[in-house]
């Protein structure tokens, strides 16, 4: 029993070190990054001042991709070790990815009109990163469909799994896919070599990202050891009534 | 007298098991020889039916070891365990009501690879009294009916241990000497029983273990 | 292990084309999510023909869909499933008899079903082989990956709801090589590359399907 609980908290003493100490990164990530992106980089000398919305747009892509490849990988973790942090963490970094997930999305949408004339394209890259925002909701739909939160983790993870098995055979299928299909009007940003005017603004965010990222799962998962704990602490006062 | 087709032996040695947040109970220690019954009793929840899963493997236990001649059990995911034990689970929803009772029991005989499973079918049937019914749709079966079939359905495993959750429930007084006739027969062949219920059948050398919350039973 | 494999198998088919029509429904669904799509575009001869691989597909995964929760919900409130996972047939073994069941039920009604269909939608009969090779991989591995999604889904709140849910994403790259296939046949390009990955999507799946669904009946079983 008590080697069950040792886990949690060990992480929680790490979590009241660490959520603070990312909220605060993140706050002057974002402080600077918005500023290098928004006022102190130059304009791009063909997409003008829409560029701008790239320091949001591929921050958050990169991000929904490493927070399910992260879920995947602890669900693993949890799966073979039966590591109790890093069962919740799966759970607790869903939403956070999925959201970062739709920003990207909805940032591509908003890049979109003005350079393609279309909100929506059924492009490659949007078409992936909508494949992996349903990955994302049939997961958190799984984990919350069972009255037993533990059931709903272990299918989750299975699910996880599978699903970082098929991301590449998805990737290349939609690819290819496009390739055939697509007229080639939509003029596609090669990205040259980046200028380095743009590069330092677009690290910094992603490093503001992922700070946002650190916080809200400390958080999430503090709160989710702390709602087990209550449960069992209520059955413990059912049990001793009874 | 019956010849001996089984000689294994089973013991527990200090078995605990948790459910959810709550511990059903602990230090758990009892051993079965051939011709063997074990009888769990305990208020409900105490953990009787969870003790036969356990020993079916369909549920993990906490702490402790179950020795199956003298190997435990527990340790290694050997399918071949499945094939020592009939589980009989505590109601008899899995029959399915469009086929008769013998083509119910046709299935897992075909599944447990029984040889000669026509006459073993006949045999079991024969046994729990349903031998004019077998041809019958279990639809139209009364619930003890169903009770007997799902008993029959554990002799006709043909298995040295019958793990039995509420074998009498339903049950007449009829049907309960064919029950405690099947049993004595399996026993004299060297078996092994291990059952929850709250009844006292009337059976040689019955071992009682009393089941309660975090406490040492037997 | 033959034998009480296709028990399983058997059993299931009987028991489902025993209770009557519950065979046809799938078959009776497909026609009409054909005939609803073909009557939303306003039966547009030119629109639905050029539509024609995209309905057929969507109607095929719908109906196909429909049928996992019989072949696997069934057996898991009342019990069989506790007691198949009881005996010494693997649970790998055991969830690939439920899957080709499925299939069977499902897939296998759905290729005749597709020629019904195929006039209703104008495809030229020289793209039907096509179509339905391309179908038949197709449904095989929906019989897998649902199979899958029915064993994560089981004991949840909306099996039904969730399984197409999880499921649908999972089946985007076959899919798209589905459409390709057909589009390809139907504009008499080759199409030899799609058949091709479609079946090496079904190869590869074929033993970690069932694989990723024992492990999840088991550790189901095991916390229920």
């Amino acid at each position: 029993m008590i080697r069950r609980f040792a886990n949690p908290t060990r992480f929680l003493a790490l979590a009241r070190v660490v959520m603070p100490l990312a909220a605060i990164l993140c706050a002057f990530g974002f402080g600077l990054g918005l500023w290098l992106a928004l006022a102190a980089s130059p304009p791009d000398y063909q997409q003008q001042e829409t560029v701008r919305i790239m320091y949001v747009h591929v921050p958050a892509a990169w991000m929904a991709l490493f927070v399910y490849t992260s879920m995947a990988i602890a669900a693993i973790t949890g799966f073979v070790w039966k590591h109790v942090v890093a069962e919740l963490y799966a759970k607790a970094a869903a939403p956070v990815g999925a959201a970062f997930t739709l920003i990207c999305l909805v940032t591509g949408a908003l890049w979109g009109q003005p350079m393609w004339g279309t909100w929506w394209a059924w492009d490659a890259r949007m078409t992936s990163v909508l494949v992996l925002l349903f990955l994302y909701l049939g997961y958190i739909a799984l984990v919350d469909a069972f009255d037993d939160p533990q059931r709903g983790i272990n299918a989750g993870a299975i699910l996880l799994i599978v699903g970082l098995v098929n991301i590449p055979v998805i990737k290349f299928s939609v690819d290819w896919w496009n390739t055939l299909h697509q007229p080639a009007s939509l003029t596609r940003l090669d990205a040259p070599a980046i200028d380095s005017t743009m590069l330092w603004p677009l690290l910094t965010m992603a490093f503001a990202f992922k700070m946002l990222f650190v916080a809200l799962v400390c958080l999430r998962l503090q709160t989710e050891i702390m709602r087990r704990r209550l449960a069992v602490r209520h059955q413990q006062v059912a049990g001793e009534a009874a | 007298m019956a010849k001996r087709l089984f000689s294994s032996t089973l013991s527990f040695a200090d078995v605990a098991c948790i459910r959810g947040n709550r511990l059903l109970f602990q230090n758990f220690s009892a051993s079965l020889a051939a011709g063997g019954v074990l009888r769990l009793a305990g208020a409900n929840g105490a953990g009787k039916t969870s003790l036969l899963r356990i020993v079916a493997r369909a549920l993990p236990h906490a702490a402790g070891r179950i020795l199956w001649d003298g190997v435990n059990i527990l340790e290694n995911e050997n399918i071949a365990h499945n094939a020592r034990f009939a589980f009989l689970p505590a109601d008899d929803r899995d029959l399915k009501l469009l086929e008769t009772a013998r083509e119910n029991l046709h299935f897992w005989a075909v599944l447990w690879c029984i040889e000669n499973s026509a006459a073993a079918i006949d045999a079991a049937l024969a046994a729990m009294g349903l031998s004019s019914l077998a041809d019958t749709p279990v639809r139209v079966f009364s619930a003890g009916q169903k009770r007997r079939l799902s008993l029959a359905r554990i002799i006709l495993k043909q298995c040295p241990l019958w793990l039995l959750d509420e074998p009498f429930n339903a049950l007449d007084d009829a049907a309960i000497d064919l029950l405690s006739q099947a049993m004595a027969a399996h026993l004299a062949a060297g078996g092994m029983v291990m059952m929850a219920t709250h009844h006292h059948p009337d059976i040689k050398n019955m071992q009682t273990a009393h089941l309660a919350a975090a406490q040492v039973a037997a | 292990m033959t034998g009480p494999l296709f028990a399983i198998v058997a059993r299931d088919l009987r028991l489902t084309l025993g209770r009557g029509s519950e065979g046809l429904v799938t078959v009776f669904f497909f026609v009409l999510v054909v005939s609803v799509f073909a009557l939303a575009l306003g039966g547009d001869t030119a629109l639905v023909a050029r539509a024609a691989a995209g309905i057929i597909w969507t109607a095929a995964v719908l109906s196909a869909l429909l049928t996992l929760e019989s072949v696997y919900h069934r057996d898991y409130a009342d019990g069989t499933l506790d007691l198949l996972l009881l005996s010494p047939l693997s649970p790998w073994h055991i969830v690939a008899a439920k899957m080709l069941s499925h299939w069977l039920l499902g897939g296998a009604l759905l290729l005749p079903a597709a020629l019904v269909a195929a006039p209703l939608l104008f495809i030229p009969a020289a793209a039907l082989p096509v179509l339905l090779l391309s179908l038949l991989f197709g449904t095989l591995y929906l019989s897998l990956l649902g199979g899958l999604g029915a064993a994560l889904t089981l004991g949840s709140r909306r099996p039904g709801v969730l399984l197409v849910v999880i499921v649908l994403p999972l089946y985007t790259p076959m899919l798209l090589l589905g459409g390709m296939a057909a589009a390809a046949a139907l504009a008499e390009m080759p199409v030899r590359p799609y058949l091709l990955l479609q079946a090496a999507l079904f190869l590869a799946a074929l033993p970690l399907a069932p694989a990723a669904a024992a492990v999840s009946l088991t550790t189901n079983m095991r916390s229920s």
